[in-house]
């Protein structure tokens, strides 16, 4: 099975959920949600670390779409429900309902804090992915964002243009500049640090 | 296919074939890959980078623990059903003490256990059992217990359950997805057959039990008004599917998340949508037979186990009690399914067992001195 027949199968299976969300079958549509569920959470911390108002963002934009569902028509619908998610958070920053950086200030750190805390949590990582850890969560938002589009969900440039609406030379330029910051800053193609992965492993 | 000598480790990791290895743990990709790496060895630390990137990348961006997740999903039910019940629906604003809160209450898995529920049931209650029921894809099967001694229905998996009186359960012929789903209404005592790979979950009304085994009961009968869980052995796993009047408590948001251990029950009012945990101070509790039955034989005539094993399951279990004369077991069953239980004693002295209809015929030629 090739690479578009597997994508197509795999937005198969949602939609079946979404139409029959459609119908009224809430439970299909709750099921869809439990789906995607991680998918938009991890999209989202690329806006912000925030995780309950994340939550919240979430669970509005699904009521919403569950309300709004007889006059949504849906062709790719894990890129769908992303997009909706981009575009709430956007106008929910803008409208300034929520303390945190809009979009447009994306070069500063995240919450710091929260970051710190997180790996506290988490102590059975490993010294290296603790570091690499900490650096993608330092990357620049848009840069972060595009890294999660093009390594977490796997889309093509041509899509995350689409849907961080800008062009793919921008997407690319991003992608670029994310990936030599990582490399820099998390050496993962030096070879000591291979080393100890391969240790690990 | 695609040349994968000459590619960097970020193109390869975005390889749709590449992921479907490292991410979905596809046996053919799986084999592709492998055999791609034993052809090109010198391709190891280039396998080995993307790998690390994938790796990484979803570390970092993992912020979500899987029983948040089904905390989430359990808001969002009840938040759809409310919105349905109204003329204009109106979106519900959550406090976030509340959910955090709630989300303590998923974390608990058991191993041996029962948990007793009672609440009421309201219409709401009853249209959202319905709908998870109408989820189901698969033909359910419902079995009715009319009389007024326990019933026995015995699942595709190995797992069996004890329908009590005026209560009834539907449930799959087989269960094919990812969890194990069946639906109670009134009383029973589960034994589940373990596995951890598909757990099982029981929805009675606006309750969710999920097991990964293996015995504990739940009653759901419509008239009471609290939901009472208590455990005997292990721990549990209790949450509410959706909770009414959830707009009205918000002000009210101490639900106290907690994991249950032996002897210790929770009360859960539907009304308020509070949790209370006690030790379980009334032995009445435990109502049925099974519950206080155990099952610890030393040198038993085999007649008594057979007898201790109808009694607890009202099944009944035919066997030459003549040519069994000299059978004994000492043996310490606990809360496997029952045909587990009979398909054990059976090793132990050397018979074999079929079940026809509610009934299980032992066949043996009797036991020597040897077998004890």
């Amino acid at each position: 099975m090739d690479k578009k027949q597997r994508i197509l199968l795999e937005n198969e299976i949602l939609l079946d959920l979404w139409q029959q969300s459609k119908a009224g079958d809430s439970v299909a549509f709750c099921r869809l949600a439990d789906k995607l569920y991680r998918t938009l959470f991890n999209y989202a911390t690329s806006f912000t670390s925030d995780k309950e108002y994340i939550k919240d963002a979430i669970q509005e934009l699904l009521i919403h779409i569950w309300e709004k569902r007889q006059t949504i028509n849906i062709q790719f619908v894990t890129i769908y429900f992303l997009k909706s998610l981009r575009n709430q958070l956007l106008q929910e920053f803008r409208r300034n309902k929520h303390p945190f950086l809009g979009i447009d200030e994306i070069d500063e750190i995240t919450d710091n804090q929260t970051i710190e805390t997180e790996i506290e949590e988490n102590e059975t990582y490993s010294e290296s992915q603790r570091r690499v850890r900490l650096a993608i969560n330092e990357l620049p938002k848009r840069q972060k964002e595009a890294i999660f589009l093009k390594f977490y969900e796997g889309l093509e440039n041509e899509q995350i243009a689409d849907l961080m609406q800008v062009n793919r030379q921008s997407v690319a330029n991003l992608l670029f500049k994310a990936i030599t910051t990582l490399k820099s800053q998390i050496p993962f193609l030096s070879h000591w640090i291979l080393i100890i992965y391969t240790l690990i492993f | 296919m695609r040349d994968y000598r000459n590619i960097q480790p970020e193109e390869l990791a975005v390889d749709h074939y590449f992921r479907l290895w490292k991410l979905s743990n596809d046996t053919d990709a799986g084999n592709f890959w492998k055999n791609w790496l034993s052809e090109n060895p010198d391709q190891q630390d280039l396998v080995d980078k993307a790998t690390y990137l994938l790796d990484t990348v979803f570390e970092a961006f993992d912020g979500i623990s899987d029983d948040e997740i089904t905390n989430e999903i359990s808001r969002l039910s009840g938040a759809l059903e409310h919105s349905e019940e109204k003329e204009s629906p109106r979106r519900l604003i959550f406090r976030p003490e509340w959910y955090s809160a709630a989300a303590s209450i998923i974390m608990i898995l058991g191993l041996g256990w029962w948990i007793s529920n009672k609440y009421s049931t309201s219409k709401q209650n009853n249209l959202l059992y319905n709908q998870i029921i109408s989820q189901i894809k698969e033909p359910l099967l419902k079995a009715t217990n009319e009389t007024n001694r326990p019933k026995l229905v015995s699942l595709q998996d190995g797992s069996t359950v004890l329908l009590q009186p005026k209560s009834s359960i539907s449930y799959p012929q087989a269960f094919k997805g990812e969890k194990r789903e069946v639906f109670l209404s009134g009383e029973a005592f589960f034994e589940v057959a373990k596995n951890p790979d598909q757990p099982f979950y029981v929805y009675a009304n606006n309750l969710v039990t999920k097991v990964l085994g293996t015995s504990f009961i739940i009653s759901a009968f419509e008239n009471d008004k609290d939901v009472k869980v208590a455990v005997k052995t292990g721990k549990v796993s209790v949450f509410a599917l959706t909770d009414e009047n959830m707009e009205t408590q918000q002000a009210d948001n101490k639900l106290g998340g907690m994991i249950l251990t032996p002897n210790q029950q929770i009360v859960f009012s539907p009304v308020n949508l509070r949790l209370t945990r006690s030790l379980i101070a009334d032995p009445a509790l435990l109502e049925m037979p099974i519950q206080k039955q155990s099952f610890d034989f030393k040198a038993t005539p085999i007649k008594d186990v057979f007898e201790a094993l109808e009694k607890s399951y009202g099944v009944k279990i035919l066997f030459d009690a003549e040519i069994m004369k000299n059978c004994y077991l000492t043996a310490s069953l606990s809360d496997e399914p029952l045909f587990e239980k009979v398909d054990l004693i059976c090793r132990t002295i050397n018979a074999r067992y079929e079940q026809l209809d509610a009934s299980i015929i032992i066949y043996s030629k009797g036991c020597t001195y040897q077998n004890e």
